[in-house]
């Protein structure tokens, strides 16, 4: 039986504040948060009283080039703080020099005071190419630790935002598009926890997630969506120099698919995400989240479609 | 494209015509349908249809039906599951929503739709509308009438008046006589309105819904898009045959018009004798959705402009104005009624002789 991930409610600025505050300064450049809490802090920091529902705070370490020092500094400084490696859940004890490099754990930390959430520490890939998941050994005080990449990650990396508290957040409209690349169809392949008593599609939590960001993004600004496609332009531009014209025809296709009256109950499992994640301070409805994929495929990925 | 056959017989179902073949497809139409059953009774008779004839494959269009996809879905399958499969496999299901085709089992291809479109343009030709061809006219007439006597333009010559009408010499005759009381002749055959027609534009105003084709659009989500945000995006369509009417366009025309706010936007379409073509909408917002119910709030509101020439008033690139005539029956139609007053007091005309 899986586990019940539940969440608790976050302060966005509270939880940035302390993971700011606890990286060394030489290398708070190379930190990009991205994911809920990212998206959290850009749509809700001005008004404390909306929180988001998460647990990871993904840190980004980019760029590449300098991840593996960034990451083994940062690592041992958190470790030298009195931060905890995760228990819960598989994955939670550090390798060594002998464990082989797809064994290894990734880097996940509770702070000293807090179980309520957890830094992740991953990076960008090595190039346009490299779009499978890829382990580099990061060796620390505690021992042996894999920090990973995922292929659109590097989306995040473009243009991120720079925070008061030194660290940045990658944009809601990169995130957005790393999610919508990485899942051109929905996939059979379930989170590896309940999220909220209910067994969901990570497709179904992704694509939910995209259709949150645009959802904020349409509430904080009129027409927010009609400038979307040309940050979506430049980044896969900058990212995937020589295949982004190849990207963009899977840019939509799974928002598409979930849009198919067939596919209610994939649209009913993003519903469920977004109560209990990035809307949970909102009200969002099934036809809420139609209307808001129907926007995003108007205003957005429509006119990044004729770019090619 | 195929050629198309419309009211096609059945062979071995006398009496019965499919409403278009096309190849060896059949198609029947049903037009903003509301009823389910009719929806039912169609696919049956699809069904008899397929196993009838050499017609290899049967479709049922449905043209903007008011029956929610869910609902539509759960009848196809409700009637798919009692006809042989053999049948059932030539049966399909295309349907287009705010403009936007979709289907079962498969979404119809670019060039089906082509096909699709066709045949609905001549269904929807053929269904009866609210009011005659010749009253449509008839108010067409009136309204350039209307125009060129606010804007104190001085006569006008029948022939340029069929022209802008787009209507023959007998049926501006016909208006002609009905307004005559309202009318100066002169002896170059030109004419112009010596008074404002009061109650011709009463009943104009009983009809307007009609006579203009008006469709309102109202926000489904909750989470509705502005005016402004609407009129943003309509820039962008860069389309030259919409213009802006409603409070926008009374306030072009009389920037000291006691109004706060936008609370709608209306829009006019010039589509001539072309059918009315919807699918713009949903480039403006996919929330928005029709609405039949005078009680209901519309935020967007389009009116039809049938005759030849739209009177619209270019504005560099940017989108044209409606002509005033539409801007006050749209004050009048949002129930504006003081400040539609005060547009049409506002005129060459009518400044020192109010109405």
């Amino acid at each position: 039986m899986k586990a019940d991930n539940s969440t608790k409610l976050i302060s966005p600025s509270t939880v940035l504040q302390s993971v700011a505050s606890a990286i060394p300064n030489d290398f708070k450049h190379n930190i990009i948060i991205v994911g809920s809490l990212a998206a959290g802090y850009y749509f809700f920091a001005d008004n404390p009283k909306l929180q988001v529902r998460t647990k990871d705070v993904d840190c980004l370490l980019s760029p590449r080039i300098e991840a593996l020092l960034a990451g083994e500094a940062v690592a041992d400084r958190l470790f030298a703080e009195n931060w905890q490696l995760r228990t819960e859940g598989e994955w939670n004890k550090a390798g060594d020099e002998l464990t082989p490099l797809n064994q290894l754990p990734v880097v996940r930390l509770h702070p000293p005071d807090s179980k309520e959430w957890f830094i992740e520490l991953l990076t960008v890939p090595e190039s346009e190419t490299d779009l499978g998941r890829k382990d580099i050994r990061l060796t620390t005080t505690k021992g042996h630790f894999s920090l990973c990449s995922f292929g659109f990650l590097s989306l995040a990396e473009y243009d991120p935002i720079k925070t008061s508290f030194g660290i940045a957040i990658a944009r809601p409209e990169t995130m957005a598009l790393a999610n919508l690349l990485h899942h051109p169809t929905i996939g059979k392949q379930t989170m590896s926890g309940l999220i909220q008593g209910r067994e969901i599609k990570r497709s179904n939590k992704d694509l939910g997630r995209v259709l949150a960001l645009a959802y904020l993004a349409e509430s904080k600004e009129d027409d927010a969506l009609l400038k979307w496609p040309s940050v979506w332009l430049a980044a896969l531009k900058a990212r995937f120099p020589t295949i982004w014209s190849q990207l963009i025809p899977r840019v939509g296709s799974g928002i598409r698919e979930i849009l198919d009256p067939r596919k209610e109950a994939d649209l009913g499992e993003a519903l469920h995400t977004c109560q209990f994640g990035l809307l949970a301070s909102y009200t969002p409805t099934l036809n809420l989240l139609k209307v808001t994929a129907e926007r995003l495929l108007v205003d957005a990925i429509e006119p990044l479609e004729k770019q090619t | 494209m195929k050629p198309i056959q419309y009211e096609v017989p059945v062979d071995n179902l006398p009496g019965f015509h499919v409403d278009a073949v096309s190849g060896n497809t059949a198609y029947e139409i049903l037009l903003e349908t509301k009823d389910a059953r009719r929806l039912r009774t169609a696919l049956m008779e699809l069904a008899s249809v397929a196993s009838s004839s050499d017609l290899r494959q049967a479709v049922l269009v449905l043209e903007e039906p008011e029956i929610s996809i869910q609902r539509l879905l759960k009848e196809w399958e409700g009637a798919i599951s009692v006809i042989r499969p053999e049948l059932s496999r030539r049966l399909s299901l295309f349907f287009r929503r705010s403009g936007e085709w979709s289907g079962t089992p498969t979404t119809p291809k670019n060039d089906e739709i082509q096909l699709l479109e066709e045949i609905v343009r001549h269904e929807t030709s053929r269904r009866p509308i609210g009011v005659s061809r010749n009253t449509e006219a008839h108010y067409e007439i009136l309204r350039i009438l209307i125009h060129q006597w606010l804007l104190n333009r001085g006569p006008i010559s029948i022939n340029c008046l069929m022209e802008m009408a787009g209507s023959s010499h007998p049926t501006v005759s016909r208006s002609l006589e009905r307004l005559e009381h309202y009318l100066k002749r002169y002896s170059d055959r030109s004419i112009e309105l010596r008074i404002f027609p009061k109650d011709e534009w009463g009943r104009l105003l009983a009809v307007s819904d009609d006579v203009r084709g008006t469709v309102r659009f109202t926000d489904r989500s909750g989470h509705a898009r502005s005016p402004e945000s609407l009129l943003h995006r309509l820039r962008l369509l860069q389309r030259k045959d919409i213009a802006l009417g409603g409070t926008l366009g009374a306030k072009h025309y009389l920037p000291s018009l006691d109004l706060v706010g936008n609370p709608r936007l209306d829009i006019s379409i010039h589509t001539g004798r072309k059918a009315l073509d919807l699918s713009f909408v949903k480039r403006l917002d996919p929330a928005l959705e029709k609405i039949t119910r005078r009680d209901e709030t519309p935020t967007l509101v389009i009116h039809t402009i049938r005759r030849a020439e739209s009177l619209f008033e270019p504005d560099g690139s940017e989108i044209p104005w409606a002509d005033p005539v539409e801007c006050l029956l749209d004050l009048h139609e949002a129930r504006l009624e003081s400040q539609a007053l005060e547009f049409i007091n506002s005129f060459p005309t009518t400044k020192n002789h109010p109405l």
